[in-house]
């Protein structure tokens, strides 16, 4: 059987091979060379380990009946199980940035032993399942010189995991400020320059930012910098230990700072606009439409600290949470990684989702690219207000993309202007949003949608409606 | 009196790593065209001295294991004589 091959065009700036999707399967096309390598690898200790673990993607050799020939003849072929929502560097809180750094470590130094070792170490070759993060580029491994005691791929590490997560700790933003701009993560001199002077002279920032700027020059014209160097096996083993400890130290270092609660970090916690019944109401509500729709794949769009997220994932749904508060997703993440729950949180703004970014914009495609038609479930609750008041978008707008989104089911709750956070966000310019009523919002909704039910929160101006798209 | 005193002693402790940055820059040479410096070329240089002084410390941390162990083989020879121990007869 044929199947036609879309590339995937991120995976083109490896020699050794590159990936293919079809359908919902992902192939990966390897010249044979590098083929060899990666059956070497694949049989060794390390990527068995990991493979149970479910830390290393898992690949096989497919059946070659369905082998396409949309790739050069004497290529082979090898399947990877897919992982189900791609995301990228931009969209991790350093608390997943970090995770991916860790598995990155581990895999290094558990394949030294074993003679391999990681050519590159960047966050790209990471992507993450539910809260736990899949290394899936397996070309990255190869045979190491037992004399050698550097790791070609150390500057990259330092550059991708600790330096983003050091000029964060300095001066706290969005992932998507960093990576968007940037693919090869924070240069040192660029690092150096957004440290006070206390940081640049104290460890990490000494090792990691200034000593690289300070000798940068000095370094480049070494031409022999890059020349290969030999010591005794044992010695260039133990370095190489030592060394990913030490990266390892600092990467735990790095991702426990104290963290700041962000405004909306503590938004459950310390709300005030719901009173204790009129939330349980409200969970209540939810809780029963996930038990009588049993979604498999549901997006939580204003996820903040993910309370009806995992709600969801432990009714069994493939949760996609997102949410533009960074501390807010960081938080998330730690509590789905602890409970093991099936949540993918990101820090992804619903008014100004990822785009598509890298050669010819397709490297990483956009978020809304990955999320179309995704989901049984869209989850908005809470937000629909500020994406009409603080971002004017208007209400047709925001319907119709979450038509985009769900394939069926969209359960939104409805927040009238007379409620007091409306009011707080309107600041006085009430006249706008003065049409916005219950029935306006019916007939907007109708437009793409079947209400199936509707319950108001008692006390309050806010409704809650389970719609279901109309086809 | 004190007060102004206080901001003169913050900045005190700062000089000596003021001196050591002051030194540090001192040795590096002409920055290069950005278009063609190499990001990892600074990371590549602290790398090769902490593998130096990582392969040294692990050179005379073996000398010095050799060491102990001749000297505990030497205690044990002492300990334990050669051919081994024989219980006494009367």
């Amino acid at each position: 059987m044929s199947t036609a091959l879309a590339p995937l065009e991120r995976s083109f700036r490896d020699p050794g091979g590159f990936v293919f999707s079809s359908g919902a399967r992902i192939f990966r096309a390897v010249e044979p060379a590098a083929f060899e390598l990666l059956q070497d690898f694949l049989a060794s200790p390390p990527a068995r380990e990991f493979t149970a673990a479910g830390q290393l993607v898992t690949t096989f050799v497919p059946d070659s009946s369905e082998v396409v020939s949309e790739f050069p003849a004497n290529y082979h072929l090898v399947e990877h199980q897919r992982i189900e929502f791609s995301s990228f560097p931009a969209e991790w809180p350093i608390e997943m940035l970090a995770a991916a750094g860790f598995l990155t470590l581990d895999l290094a130094e558990k394949s030294l032993p074993h003679g391999w070792r990681l050519k590159d170490a960047t966050p790209y070759n990471v992507l993450f399942r539910g809260p736990a993060p899949v290394f899936v580029d397996l070309l990255s491994f190869e045979r190491r010189d037992a004399q050698d005691s550097l790791w070609p791929a150390y500057a990259q590490f330092v550059r991708t995991f600790l330096l983003p997560l050091l000029v964060h700790h300095a001066s706290p933003s969005s992932p998507a400020l960093l990576w968007l701009a940037h693919r090869d993560g924070v240069h040192p001199e660029e690092a150096y320059r957004s440290l006070s002077w206390s940081r640049r002279l104290t460890t990490p920032g000494l090792t990691l930012a200034s000593f690289p700027t300070w000798f940068a020059a000095r370094a480049e014209a070494q031409a022999s910098l890059y020349r290969p160097r030999s010591t005794d096996p044992e010695v260039a083993a133990f370095t190489l230990r030592t060394m990913f400890r030490g990266l390892r130290r600092q990467l735990g270092r790095l991702s426990s700072y104290p963290r700041k609660s962000s405004h909306w970090s503590n938004y459950l916690d310390t709300q005030t606009h719901y009173s204790a019944e009129q939330f349980a109401a409200k969970e209540s509500f939810v809780a029963a439409v996930l038990s009588e729709f049993h979604p498999r794949r549901m997006l939580d769009i204003g996820a903040n600290t993910g309370h009806f997220s995992e709600l969801a994932a432990r009714g069994g749904a493939s949760v996609v949470a997102i949410d533009s508060d960074t501390a807010a997703v960081g938080r998330l993440w730690l509590r789905a990684s602890e409970k093991k729950l099936d949540i993918l949180p990101l820090v992804v703004d619903f008014c100004r989702p990822t785009p598509a970014v890298g050669w010819r914009n397709r490297e990483s495609p956009s978020f809304l690219d990955r999320a179309r038609s995704g989901f049984d479930l869209v989850l908005m609750l809470a937000v629909v207000h500020h994406m009409l008041v603080s971002e004017r978008v208007p209400l047709d707008e925001i319907l119709a993309l979450a038509a985009e989104l769900t394939t069926d089911l969209l359960l939104i709750e409805f927040v009238e202007p007379g409620d007091p956070m409306f009011r707080r966000l309107v600041r006085g310019r009430d006249a706008l949003y003065a049409h916005l009523t219950a029935s306006y919002f019916e007939a907007a909704c109708a437009r793409s949608f079947q209400i199936l039910r509707k319950q108001p929160i008692a006390q309050s101006r806010r409704t809650l409606y389970l719609l279901r798209r109309k086809s | 009196m004190q007060s102004n005193c206080a901001p003169l002693m913050l900045k005190t402790r700062y000089i000596p790593s003021f001196m050591l940055g002051l030194l540090l820059l001192s040795l590096a040479g002409e920055q290069p065209l950005k278009a063609y410096a190499d990001p990892g070329s600074g990371a590549m240089f602290v790398q090769i001295a902490l593998a130096g002084i990582i392969g040294c410390l692990f050179r005379v941390r073996s000398v010095f294991n050799r060491f102990r162990r001749r000297k505990q083989g030497q205690e044990t020879a002492e300990f334990f004589p050669k051919g081994g121990l024989t219980r006494s007869s009367k």
